[in-house]
């Protein structure tokens, strides 16, 4: 095989994408994060852990407290993701973060308190 | 007849609306320049931008819209309002990365006055550290639908 037909083989050929007729053709490495609420034990370890403070729990009203991240503020470094000790924050491939507000940018769920 | 695609769509906006491709200023405000080698990789054969009917331009005076990266320091917020001021109108801005849409690591040090939002009228957040180029795309299409 020549050189020239390897380099044309479809392993190495990247074509221009076609992207927004066609989704993204490779995922991101690094992970947007999200929530599952059921799983959240309440142990705040991402609050303490978010380097730029994108996580924030507040209470509402009884038994329930609201669990918000900012995926404006968020920078993607997944501490969030691997210090959760019951995995209620997994790692997603979502890339298309975009608002025509900031508060557009923010994920909130309520989580039910347990006792 | 075939149902037009998302890009046909774009394209066909922008020219309703501007009579022409729309021009795209980058304005670095105090970037790490992630976001920056981000939107250089637009131009690239791989995501080729200027399939879209979108391009970069070398000034703000030639501009439709203003893509602002980085944390808007103290020292180029001035910077910054001249360059929107030097646009035609209409004109838009987007905020693009961490930094410009919330402040993001750069948020609370003494030089940066945080996000890009209180010094230009932003109207399109794109979140991202740094964020792929299909989100600037997207991020692109939903600026265009403003005007």
């Amino acid at each position: 095989m020549r050189l020239v037909d390897l380099l044309l083989s479809p392993v190495l050929r990247r074509r221009t994408v076609g992207y927004p007729n066609t989704p993204a053709d490779s995922v991101t490495t690094r992970r947007t994060p999200t929530f599952a609420p059921e799983l959240c034990t309440d142990q705040r370890a991402c609050l303490a852990v978010c380097p730029t403070s994108a996580i924030r729990i507040e209470s509402v009203g009884a038994g329930q407290r609201r669990w918000a991240l900012d995926y404006g503020s968020c920078i993607f470094c997944a501490e969030c993701i691997k210090v959760c000790p019951s995995d209620a924050i997994a790692g997603t491939d979502r890339y298309e973060l975009v608002a025509r507000d900031p508060a557009g940018l923010v994920a909130t769920f309520l989580v039910e308190d347990r006792s | 007849m075939t149902q037009p695609t998302p890009g046909q769509d774009l394209a066909t906006a922008i020219h309703r609306r501007l009579r022409r491709s729309l021009h795209v200023r980058h304005l670095d405000s105090g970037s790490c320049n992630g976001c920056d080698w981000e939107l250089n990789s637009l131009l690239n054969p791989y995501y080729d931008i200027q399939r879209l009917g979108i391009d970069f331009v070398a000034s703000p005076r030639h501009a439709d819209l203003l893509l602002v990266t980085g944390v808007m320091t103290r020292n180029l917020a001035e910077a910054a309002r001249l360059t929107y001021d030097a646009m035609p109108r209409p004109r838009l801005v987007v905020a693009v990365g961490a930094c410009a849409v919330g402040g993001g690591v750069f948020a609370q040090t003494y030089a940066a006055h945080g996000s890009a939002a209180p010094v230009l009228p932003v109207d399109v957040f794109i979140a991202g550290c740094p964020p792929r180029p299909e989100a600037v795309i997207n991020g692109l299409l939903t600026a265009v639908g403003r005007l």
